[in-house]
C-alpha cells in the first residue's frame, strides 16, 4: 500500500537536484501516491511471482552482443557542435559544486 | 609541542589494533572498442575524438554490449576462482557529475558477473596469503575532467571544468576483496602483494595493459582498525586512486598510523574518502560519507540480460593460460631453484627474459645470473624496468656462448654488454669495434709471458723452488701487458709450463 511521505518526496527531489517549495511538496506527495497506487494495482492483476516473474525488459532476449570492431564515431567538431560551451576541444561546464565522484 | 601526534609509531599501532583492509581495484580492459559502442578504446588522443552519440549520451542512442568485454570479464572471474553468474544484468547508477554525460554510469549492482572467489598472494618471504574475492563486476569508465582556475588543478576553487569523453564508456572491471583480516604488521605488504598478483594475473590473461601510471589499473584502499581483542570492525576510510604498487603499501601504512593516533587520543574516525599524496606519502580528507550514497540503481532497460551458458563458461575456462602461480611452481621445479632464487627471478621481472635466453641456447644458471644480478643492477642504475633495457635475450645468450667458448672473459663480457646497452650494436659488433676479444693465441701470450718472466727472475726462482702461488705476480704482469684481454687461467698454465 503505497503511501509516500512528504519527506520521501523532498529526499527524491534533492537526489534529482530539483528545488521544490513547501507548497509543491504538499501538492506532489499525494499526486505521486496516486501514481504509485495505480502501479501497485498492476501487481494485483499479475498475481504471484510464479505467474509472471518481474522483468526489466519486455522481450525475453539474452546475450545480445556486438563484435569488438571499431566503428567511425564523431569528429571533435561534430561532438562539440551541440555543446553550449567548448574550450580546447573539450566540453566546458560551469563550476562543479561538491566532490569528485 | 602540539597536543596530538598526527601519526602513531607503526609498532605501537600493532600493540593496540588489528588492521582490516578492503581493496577495490579497477581494471580497464584492452578491447578494441568501448563497452557499449564501437568507438576506439585507446589511451589519450586528441580530446573528444573517440566519441559517438552513445558514449556522449545523445538522445535516441542505444548501447549494445561488447561481447569481447563480457568474455574478458568471465575469464577474469574464472582466473580469480569465482562463481560465474548464470544470469545477470547491468544497472544504472544515477549521479550528477559531468564525467558521465548520460547522468548515470552503466554498471552492475546486485548481480555481478563473478563472485565469491580468491587469489593466492605470495609475500616477499615466500609466504602465501589467500585473499578472498567478494565480486568482480562490469562497468564503464568515465570521462576525464580538467578543472580550470583553481590553484591546484583540483575541483576546489576551480572556476569551470573541461570534459574529454574519450575514456567514457571504456570497459572497466571492478574487483572487490572480502575484508582482509589478521595480517597484523604485514597488512601494508599484503595490500601491495595483492595488487601485484592481480596485475600479473591480468597480464597473463592478456585482458588489460594494467598500466597504473596511465590509469588502466587503479586501486582504492579501505582501511580500518579494531582494538585488539575485539571483533567488530572499526570505521573505515577509503583512500582513492593510489597510483603505483609502492603507493598501495605506503597508503595503507599511513592510514593505519593516522587512524591509530586519532583513536589513541580518544577521537573517532570519520567515514570518508581520502586522497593519497604521492609526494610525502600522507592522505588528506576528501568527501565525507556519513550516509551511503543514494544512487537510485535500477536495471538498465536498454540492455538485455547476460546469461552465459555452462558450455560457454567451460569453453572460456579452457582458454585460460598458465596462471602466474602455476608458472612459478613449474619454473621452480624445472630449473631446480630454491624458494629464494625463485622469488628473485620473479620479483626482478626476469622470468620471461631468462626463459627466452634459455630458448636462445644459454644454460639456465648463466642466463639467470646475468638477468637477476648484473642486468637488474643496470636497470636499477638507469631507473628503468628490466624488460625496458636495450638488450635482447638473444644478445645475452650470444654473450654467454662467447664466454663458454673462451672468446670472452667475464670481465670482457660485461664490457660487451655495456656496449650493447650503449647502442653500439650486437655483441659481435661491439667486440669487433672495441677490440675486446680474449687473446687466446698461445704464441702471442707466450711472448708476453716470456717478457714478464725475463723482468722478474726472482719470481721464476720462487716458482721453480715450489712456490707455485708466486706465479700470480707474473700472471698479473701479463694481464696488464695484454690490457686484461688474456684468459688469466690460460696465462697461469703457460707461466707454470715455462718454469718447469
Amino acid at each position: 500500500m503505497p503511501n509516500i511521505s512528504r519527506d520521501e518526496v523532498a529526499h527524491l527531489a534533492k537526489l534529482a537536484r530539483l528545488g521544490v517549495t513547501d507548497e509543491e511538496l504538499d501538492t506532489f506527495a499525494p499526486q505521486l501516491d496516486v501514481i504509485l497506487e495505480s502501479v501497485a494495482k498492476v501487481g494485483e492483476v499479475v498475481g504471484t511471482e510464479q505467474d509472471v516473474p518481474p522483468t526489466s525488459h519486455a522481450v525475453e532476449l539474452t546475450n545480445v552482443f556486438r563484435e569488438d570492431e571499431v566503428r567511425q564515431g564523431l569528429t571533435q567538431e561534430q561532438a562539440l557542435s551541440g555543446a553550449p560551451a567548448a574550450e580546447e576541444g573539450r566540453f566546458r561546464v560551469p563550476r562543479i559544486l561538491g566532490e569528485e565522484q | 609541542m602540539t597536543a596530538i601526534a598526527e601519526t602513531l609509531d607503526f609498532d605501537e599501532v600493532l600493540e593496540h589494533f588489528d588492521p582490516v583492509l578492503g581493496l577495490e581495484v579497477h581494471v580497464e580492459l584492452n578491447t578494441n572498442t568501448k563497452m557499449f559502442c564501437g568507438c576506439a578504446n585507446v589511451f589519450g588522443g586528441e580530446p573528444n575524438t573517440h566519441v559517438c552519440p552513445t558514449c556522449l549520451g545523445l538522445p535516441g542512442a542505444l548501447p549494445v554490449m561488447n561481447g569481447k568485454g563480457v568474455e574478458s570479464a568471465i575469464r577474469m572471474g574464472l582466473a580469480l576462482n569465482c562463481e560465474i553468474a548464470p544470469w545477470c544484468r547491468f544497472a544504472r547508477k544515477n549521479y550528477f557529475y559531468p564525467d558521465m554525460p548520460k547522468n548515470f554510469q552503466t554498471s552492475q549492482y546486485d548481480e555481478p558477473i563473478a563472485f565469491d572467489g580468491h587469489l593466492d598472494v605470495v609475500l616477499d618471504d615466500g609466504e602465501v596469503v589467500r585473499v578472498g574475492i567478494e565480486r568482480a563486476h562490469m562497468e564503464e569508465d568515465t570521462g576525464k575532467s580538467l578543472h580550470v582556475g583553481g590553484a591546484t588543478g583540483r575541483i576546489h576553487g576551480a572556476e569551470h571544468s573541461l570534459l574529454d569523453y574519450n575514456r567514457a564508456g571504456v570497459p572497466l572491471i571492478e574487483i572487490v576483496t572480502k575484508p582482509i583480516e589478521g595480517m597484523g604488521h604485514r597488512a601494508p605488504e599484503v595490500a601491495r602483494a595483492y595488487v601485484t598478483a592481480l596485475r600479473e594475473l591480468m597480464l597473463a590473461l592478456g585482458v588489460s595493459d594494467v598500466r597504473m601510471d596511465q590509469g588502466s589499473m587503479r586501486c582504492d584502499a579501505n582501511v580500518s582498525l579494531m582494538p585488539k581483542g575485539t571483533t567488530e570492525f572499526g570505521t573505515r576510510t577509503e583512500t582513492k586512486n593510489v597510483n603505483s604498487l609502492r603507493s598501495v603499501e605506503r597508503a595503507v601504512r599511513y592510514e593505519m598510523t593516522r587512524q591509530a593516533a586519532v583513536l589513541r587520543a580518544g577521537g573517532s574516525i570519520t567515514q570518508e574518502t581520502r586522497h593519497f599524496q604521492e609526494a610525502d606519502g600522507t592522505t588528506s580528507p576528501g568527501r565525507p560519507k556519513e550516509t551511503s550514497e543514494d544512487y537510485r540503481y535500477f536495471p538498465e532497460p536498454d540492455l538485455v540480460p547476460i546469461a552465459p551458458s555452462r558450455e560457454w563458461v567451460e569453453e572460456l575456462r579452457g582458454t585460460l593460460p598458465e596462471l602466474p602461480w602455476e608458472r612459478r611452481k613449474r619454473v621452480q621445479q624445472e630449473w631446480g631453484l630454491t624458494d629464494e632464487e625463485t622469488r628473485d627471478l620473479f620479483n626482478t621481472g626476469a622470468a620471461d627474459l631468462v626463459a627466452m635466453t634459455v630458448d636462445a641456447g644459454a644454460p639456465v644458471a648463466e642466463a639467470r645470473s646475468w638477468w637477476v644480478q648484473y642486468l637488474t643492477q643496470q636497470a636499477n642504475t638507469r631507473e628503468t624496468e628490466l624488460p625496458e633495457l636495450p638488450i635482447t635475450p638473444a644478445q645475452v645468450a650470444r654473450v654467454i656462448a662467447l664466454i663458454g667458448e673462451g672468446t670472452l672473459t667475464h670481465k670482457l663480457a660485461r664490457e660487451v654488454v655495456q656496449g650493447v646497452l650503449a647502442g653500439e650494436g650486437d655483441p659481435d659488433q661491439v667486440i669487433a669495434d672495441r677490440g675486446l676479444e680474449v687473446v687466446s693465441d698461445d704464441s702471442a701470450l707466450l711472448a708476453a709471458v716470456d717478457e714478464a718472466l725475463a723482468t722478474q727472475p726472482d719470481v721464476v726462482e720462487k716458482i721453480r723452488g715450489g712456490k707455485v702461488q708466486a706465479a700470480g705476480a707474473i700472471v698479473g704482469a701479463v694481464m696488464k701487458a695484454t690490457k686484461g684481454q688474456a684468459d688469466a687461467k690460460r696465462v697461469r698454465e703457460l707461466v707454470l709450463e715455462r718454469c718447469q
